[in-house]
């Protein structure tokens, strides 16, 4: 920026329009702020309802009992799993960084240190839960059960508690309902969790991608 | 309309304070081509006006070095953000 160099003079909107005019004025504002900022949260968790649908079908396809159409020939369905994962994780990645940018400060750092703490949990969570085989016997089907739980918990309590950074009730919301979808999935047992995390979990996440835009169209108010 | 901030009731210097108000948290700052960016208004007319609202105490703009490239970067101070707020209240209430 060159404040001594430059002599542009000032333009027409030196002059104040009358109130209404102001006042809309700001709220179209706040609105290009807002939808910038969501944008990329709606990109975030289309790349995750993606992930979601299609790794796990995938693994419901492949599991004996799953899919009744047809079953994926062994192993591939978990590398159609880790593509798809693969794929939310990136997404993630690049576009949480690209929503920072210009921007500095602790919110930066809060942010960075939210990453960080999600990613932390989720590598712990797989730690414990191998952790704990080390001593207690886990059938093949509870063990279905058991990682793929934890992990969609993880991801809840990452959602609801992330809310408190956002201020978003929608979010705190979000993240019980995916915190009740691995207790319902438990509850519902294998192979077909899968399928309900597939359908209401990437459901879940469409959803509130749709809610985070209507909320932007609408506006924030002056 | 006596009442309203003469500072921040300008369109392009309302549209600066909303922005900075709304998108940094105490203690962020946003670089001028970001800022630029998000109002999409040229160089010289968002220099003039962060000029104005610097003067006046509602911002403060930072000058460094990030390797050989500068950069300048810009805060809304908490004086700024109490104006901010004053305005909008009173623009509101001449609303009805």
């Amino acid at each position: 920026m060159n404040a001594n160099q430059d002599t542009t003079p000032l333009p027409e909107d030196e002059q104040a329009l009358d109130p209404r005019a102001m006042a809309e004025l700001m709220a179209a504002q706040r609105t290009t702020v807002q939808r910038s900022q969501s944008r990329g949260v709606r990109i975030i968790l289309g790349g995750w309802a993606f992930a979601w649908i299609v790794g796990f079908l995938a693994l419901w396809s492949g599991t004996a009992g799953g899919n009744p159409l047809f079953t994926l020939p062994g192993g591939l369905e978990w590398w159609i799993f880790g593509a798809a994962m693969a794929v939310g994780v990136i997404v993630a990645t690049v576009t949480g960084t690209r929503m920072g940018r210009g921007v500095q400060g602790q919110s930066t750092t809060a942010g960075k240190l939210y990453g960080l703490a999600a990613a932390a949990s989720f590598v712990a969570m797989w730690l414990f839960i191998s952790a704990l085989r080390r001593h207690v016997e886990i059938d093949a089907e509870t063990a279905a059960l058991l990682y793929v739980g934890a992990f969609v918990l993880t991801v809840g309590v990452v959602y609801a508690v992330g809310s408190a950074m956002s201020r978003s009730w929608a979010q705190f919301f979000f993240g019980l309902a995916i915190l009740l979808l691995a207790i319902g999935a438990t509850l519902l047992g294998a192979p077909h969790h899968l399928l309900l995390y597939a359908l209401v979990g990437g459901g879940l996440m469409l959803a509130f991608t749709w809610m985070l835009g209507r909320s932007v169209a609408a506006g924030p108010g002056a | 309309m006596g009442e309203l901030d003469p500072v921040i009731h300008a369109p392009s210097r309302l549209r600066i304070v909303t922005t900075l108000n709304d998108l940094l948290e105490e203690g962020d700052t946003v670089t001028f081509p970001r800022l630029q960016e998000l109002l999409a208004m040229t160089a010289g007319n968002l220099t003039t006006h962060l000029g104005k609202l610097e003067a006046a105490g509602y911002v403060s703009i930072a000058k460094a070095f990030e390797g050989k490239r500068p950069v300048t970067s810009v805060a809304i101070t908490l004086e700024g953000r109490a104006a901010f707020r004053d305005y909008r209240r009173s623009l509101l209430e001449l609303l009805g």
